[in-house]
């Protein structure tokens, strides 16, 4: 894994509503390296939730490519497609998205069920500090450790790509500070790749590359040598 | 259009589904009330038209000795009576396609049961016939053939007919006959096969063999109710009233005939002494002339022997001319005295003559009198006892199964689609709650936006109205076109009844759909009052999901931990929302139920004949007999019956207890100990052999049950002639078809006071039905019923109720798939969420389907064994319910119908889900990234 494990290339992505297109990516290019932590930031309504839906491999494109370790996603089939969410990707919501009748071992179980190459889901839950908690379901579990079982859910599946849509929108400060740090160490010591989208701009210098998105169109690429560790920031 | 409307439409138009499917649900309702309302109600209009139209008879009445012009004044002039029609109906065999077919000619209506001419024209004069079409048809005739007409007693024909030949002039359908049952007959095997209309002039019986009466108050009548049926057994009272009155006229008539046939023997005694006397004294008149004569001859000859000696010695005297003129003057004398006496002679010749003459006449006149005596006494002593038989139309079996008919349907109508309300009720009710749900945040911000509560429910209030109001009333409509169509098209096989004019059922139809518009529009109003409870701020704030729970199941770990990961899911899952869980549940129960219902039915219906054939009457055949008084009548029936045969009499009573009366049979078998043999006898539900014994009488549960008369208590019998006894009942019986009453002998004498004259015989065949004929032509036999026959031409019957069970099954069958449909759409639409994540994780289609499936079948499960459960009760009820008067229901629900049923519903689920893929697969995974609702 290195230069070029992401690349989108000319992504265009319009969105007809009867006669109106609304043109949500407008010509989209960058590329993420495998195994960093990259952040693409912008305001709400810039077009990054459009990136993530295109390579969650929930959306398709309308013009462009998108290449996910050499493999170009933006023209798989919908069975190929849906095996790549499957296989390939891991996703952390906003709103952590678990199944309210499943415990936190159950939901994290959920990812076993559809992946054969998946992780020992206690094991992960461990990782992430849920241990205690595995019993529990999600409405006695707080806004923290329910993320927490999301990225747990997510990584158990042993994903090549780790994709989290604002993981910490919904999430008080500190808390949100120590998922970014969960997923930094992930990052670091499993070497997933992961991908934040966030509007935080705050949270950048922990990202080994930044994409920085604005009206639909990549305002700016930038590169971080020596990431910072999530404790060093503050916002 | 006001912003208000302009909202609602939209709601509409964004959420066709769910205003469909509501619509669907309350047209389902409506439609099945209605409908089958219709179909009862538009039979009736259609047999009342009908009969109303021909002017069909409300009395039919026999009479042993016919009618003549003075029965008919008799009846006219009976309280009540509005016209009087006297014919004539003669049964014969019509030679068809080569065969002998026991045929009834009727003369040509005059007033009443007036006959459709449908082709040619109506006879002219007594050489002619108007056919019913099947004749027609099957005789392969043509309007212009002959059709001829025999008995195998050709004196009795000439006696009736005076034509053997008649030309077919038309075809014609007559009201009499509103299936295509004819009847029985005493002719051949007892089956009739057509009817013929003929001139009245082709009869030569001299009177009239039937009449038929209208009464006055029936036009305005409806004619298919039970107040017309109570209105005819007073009118049948009454006629019968008259009947006794003329009897008793024709009776002291015939006493009449007897004393003139004495007093004419007495007259042609003393005749044929008086002639004897008279010839005599002529004959002694006529001797002492011919003495006289003798004597005078005597003296001539004297005479002339003195004479002849006086010319001798006058001769020889030589006195002769002396003498001559002496002599002249007595041979003169001589000669004068010959020819008076050769006149006396032949005088005498002549009166001998004549008094032969006058011997033999008056010898003749007597001899002929007697004859003429002898012919009367003879005709007198065989002419029976004048009685007249009156009858209502209930007697005739199709006019009154027609009407059972349309009471079933009514009953049906009634029971079966409260259920259908109940279930349609129940889905409106997990549809609009959700609707309002779905809502919430948006009440809320109404309410924050200061609107009142009462003005933002109308929103939902007028969306239910929509949709109630007009499903309803598109259902009431359909439903009163569809359903008779369909059913009586179903009936069309059965009763040759013309085409019903389709009202919509006014009434009916508005109280269906305003209890479908109420019953949406109360839902709506209480789930939008529950919802509306909190404050605005609470109220524009998410619901919280339902949080997740541990169910029952999980308690029990030896089967939980074997249970897989999604079956974990799927059991706590389907536990989760409760309430949509029971209203699913209780959905397919509901329909799952009304099926197992509509099955049963078909079978019980159809069941009944086949049991009472089978396990009560169970004889082969029937013979109706003149009572048997004597040994000579019974020896030359015994001859023609097969070997197992059983004399009874049967007794057409009315029978009463405490709680309400029935029409019943007496059945008095001749010989007590082999009644079981031809009748079962054995308790309701637990099939012991019950015995007939002496002191009391067993009668059949129905009875027991609409009578209140159980065991040990005293039922009452009214009798036709309208004298009343108690009879103390011994056992309860069980039986399905008619009520009976099974006395001994013995029993009866004592109660009756008279003994029980044999008036029926029942019997199994030896060999088949060749002694039919045979038994036929003994003239104690009426007629003979072949119980076979019978239960085919019962199972004709049931098969039209068959269809009416189809089309709840059908109408059964959409309810069910609306309401998967609207369910399964609501589970959907309410974890929307849930399942785009379930999708974002990478779930293939197929086990995204059948992670929604599992439970849907699951459910589904549950549901239909609750309702094979609840089915066998509601079967039950409606059962019950739609019971006539005449019958029970065998209370049975075969193996097959409960696999139906499940079957059914399982496909219905499975069809459910197989449409619900789409919208499955459909499903938006950015759903996944919003915030809950």
């Amino acid at each position: 894994m290195g230069e070029d494990y992401v690349i989108f290339r000319d992504v265009v992505r319009e969105y007809r509503t009867g006669s109106v297109a609304v043109r949500a990516a407008d010509g989209i290019t960058f590329s993420l390296r495998g195994g960093e932590l990259s952040i693409i930031v912008g305001p709400s309504g810039a077009g990054k939730t459009t990136v993530l839906n295109i390579l969650g491999g929930m959306d398709g494109v309308t013009s462009g490519t998108v290449t996910v370790d050499g493999r170009e996603i933006s023209s798989l089939s919908r069975r190929d497609i849906c095996s790549y969410r499957r296989d390939d990707v891991g996703f952390v919501f906003q709103f952590y998205n678990l199944i309210p009748n499943l415990t936190a071992l159950e939901n994290v179980e959920l990812a076993l069920q559809i992946r054969k190459e998946a992780l020992d889901p206690r094991a992960v839950l461990e990782d992430v500090g849920l241990g205690h908690r595995m019993h529990n379901f999600p409405a006695q579990l707080s806004g923290g450790e329910q993320q927490r079982v999301a990225i747990a859910r997510a990584l158990a599946k042993n994903p090549k790509l780790l994709l989290c849509d604002e993981p910490t929108g919904a999430l008080d400060y500190e808390t949100g500070k120590s998922i970014f740090r969960l997923l930094q160490d992930t990052c670091r010591e499993k070497g997933v790749t992961v991908v934040v989208i966030t509007h935080n701009g705050a949270v950048t210098p922990i990202a080994h590359r930044v994409v920085k998105i604005k009206s639909g169109k990549v305002e700016r690429v930038t590169d971080n040598p020596c990431p910072k560790p999530v404790a060093e920031i503050e916002w | 259009m006001s912003a208000y409307m302009k909202d609602i439409l939209r709601e509409i138009k964004h959420t066709p589904g769910r205003f469909v499917s509501l619509a669907v649900i309350a047209a389902l309702g409506a439609a099945s009330v209605v409908g089958i309302q219709a179909t009862s109600i538009d039979m009736r209009l259609a047999a009342d038209a009908m009969y109303k139209g021909h002017n069909l008879y409300d009395l039919q009445i026999k009479s042993t000795v016919g009618f003549d012009g003075d029965d008919a004044d008799a009846l006219r002039q009976t309280e009540g009576v509005a016209a009087v029609m006297t014919t004539t109906i003669f049964d014969a065999y019509a030679k068809v396609s080569g065969e002998n077919h026991a045929t009834r000619t009727y003369a040509l209506p005059d007033g009443l049961n007036l006959v459709d001419v449908t082709e040619g024209r109506l006879p002219e004069n007594g050489g002619e016939c108007a056919v019913e079409r099947r004749l027609l048809r099957d005789g392969g005739y043509r309007i212009g053939d002959t059709v001829e007409l025999a008995l195998d007693n050709m004196d009795d024909y000439r006696a009736a007919l005076g034509h053997s030949a008649f030309t077919i002039t038309g075809v014609v359908t007559s009201p009499l006959y509103i299936t295509f049952q004819r009847g029985n007959t005493a002719l051949g095997d007892g089956s009739l096969d057509y009817y013929l209309y003929l001139h009245p002039s082709a009869y030569t019986l001299g009177v009239y063999t039937d009449a038929y009466v209208r009464m006055s108050p029936s036009p305005d009548m409806d004619n298919l109710t039970h107040e017309y049926y109570a209105a005819a057994d007073e009118w049948k009272r009454r006629v019968e009233q008259t009947g006794a009155a003329r009897a008793k006229l024709k009776s002291d008539d015939m006493a009449r005939a007897w004393r003139e046939i004495y007093e004419g023997r007495e007259e042609y005694e003393s005749g044929v002494s008086e002639l004897a006397e008279r010839v005599a004294s002529a004959r002694a008149l006529l001797d002492e002339t011919k003495a006289a004569l003798d004597e005078a001859r005597a003296e001539l000859e004297n005479a002339q022997a003195a004479l002849d000696a006086m010319i001798a010695s006058a001769l020889s005297a030589g006195t002769f001319d002396a003498m001559r003129e002496q002599i002249e003057a007595a041979k003169a004398a001589i000669d004068g005295g010959w020819s008076e006496y050769f006149a006396g002679l032949s005088r005498y010749e002549g009166g001998v003559a004549e008094l032969d003459a006058e011997e033999t006449a008056g010898k003749k006149a007597l001899a002929e009198a007697a004859d003429r005596l002898d012919e009367a006494e003879e005709k007198l002593a065989k002419a029976p006892a004048p009685e007249w038989f009156v009858f209502t139309r209930k007697d005739g079996v199709a006019f009154d199964s027609y009407f059972q008919d349309t009471l079933r349907l009514e009953k049906i109508g009634y029971v079966f689609p409260m259920v259908f309300f109940l279930v349609a009720v129940m889905v409106s009710l997990t549809s609009m709650s959700r609707m309002v749900e779905e809502h919430r945040t948006r009440i809320g911000v109404y309410k924050a936006l200061g609107y009142r509560a009462a003005a933002v429910a109308q929103k939902y209030l007028l969306y239910a109205l929509g949709a109630g109001a007009s499903g309803g009333a598109a259902g009431a409509v359909a439903g009163s076109y569809v359903f008779p169509l369909i059913i009586t098209d179903a009936y069309s096989h059965l009763y040759d009844m013309p085409p019903a004019p389709m009202p919509v059922p006014l009434g009916i139809a508005v109280a269906a759909v305003v209890s479908a518009v109420l019953a949406v529009v109360c839902v709506t109003l209480g789930t939008y009052m529950a919802a509306m409870k909190g404050s605005p701020a609470v109220l524009m704030r998410p619901k919280p999901p339902a949080g997740g729970r541990r169910v029952l199941l999980e308690r029990v770990p030896l089967l939980w931990n074997k249970m897989g990961f999604f079956s974990k899911v799927t059991a706590r899952n389907v536990f989760r929302y409760k309430r949509r869980f029971i209203m699913t549940l209780a959905g397919v129960a509901g329909c799952a139920a009304l099926l197992l219902t509509a099955f049963g039915l078909r079978d019980s219906i159809g069941g009944a004949a086949g049991l009472q054939f089978a396990e009560v009457t169970k004889y082969d055949a029937r013979a109706y007999l003149k009572d048997i008084a004597d040994e000579g009548q019974r020896e030359g029936l015994t001859a023609a019956l097969p070997k197992a045969h059983l004399f009874i009499r049967e007794e057409a009573v009315d029978a009463d207890g405490p709680k309400g009366g029935l029409a019943a049979s007496v059945i008095i078998p001749e010989d007590p100990e082999s009644l079981d043999d031809y009748y079962g006898l054995s308790a309701p539900g637990t099939k012991e052999p019950v015995t007939l014994t002496h002191g009391g009488a067993l009668i059949t549960d129905k009875l027991a049950r609409v009578t209140g008369v159980g065991e040990g208590g005293a039922i009452a019998i009214t009798c036709s002639n309208g004298k009343a006894y108690n009879v103390t009942v011994t056992g309860i019986v069980d039986n399905y078809i008619q009520h009976f009453i099974y006395m001994s002998p013995e029993t009866y004498a004592d109660v009756f006071g008279a003994p029980a004259l044999p008036n029926s015989v029942v019997m199994y065949y030896d060999n088949g039905r060749a002694f039919a004929a045979v038994l036929l032509e003994n003239e104690n036999v009426r007629a003979l019923l072949h119980n076979d026959e019978l239960l085919s031409q019962i199972g004709e019957q049931t098969d039209a109720m068959e269809i009416v069970t189809v089309v709840l099954i059908v109408l059964a069958c959409a309810l069910a798939f609306v309401v998967l449909y609207n369910l399964t759409t609501i589970n959907i639409s309410e974890r929307v969420r849930e399942l785009a994540t379930i999708r974002v994780l990478g779930f293939y289609d197929s086990e995204l389907a059948m992670y929604i499936y599992r439970e849907n079948a699951l459910v589904t499960l549950l549901g239909v064994l609750l309702g094979l459960a609840g089915g066998v009760e509601l079967f039950r009820f409606v059962i019950t319910s739609v019971e006539i008067d005449i019958l029970k229901f065998p209370h049975i629900i075969r193996p097959q119908s409960f696999a139906y049923a499940v079957a059914l519903s399982a496909a219905f689920a499975v069809l459910v889900n197989l449409v619900m893929r789409r919208k499955l697969t459909g499903i938006d995974m950015v759903e996944s990234l919003k915030s809950a609702e």
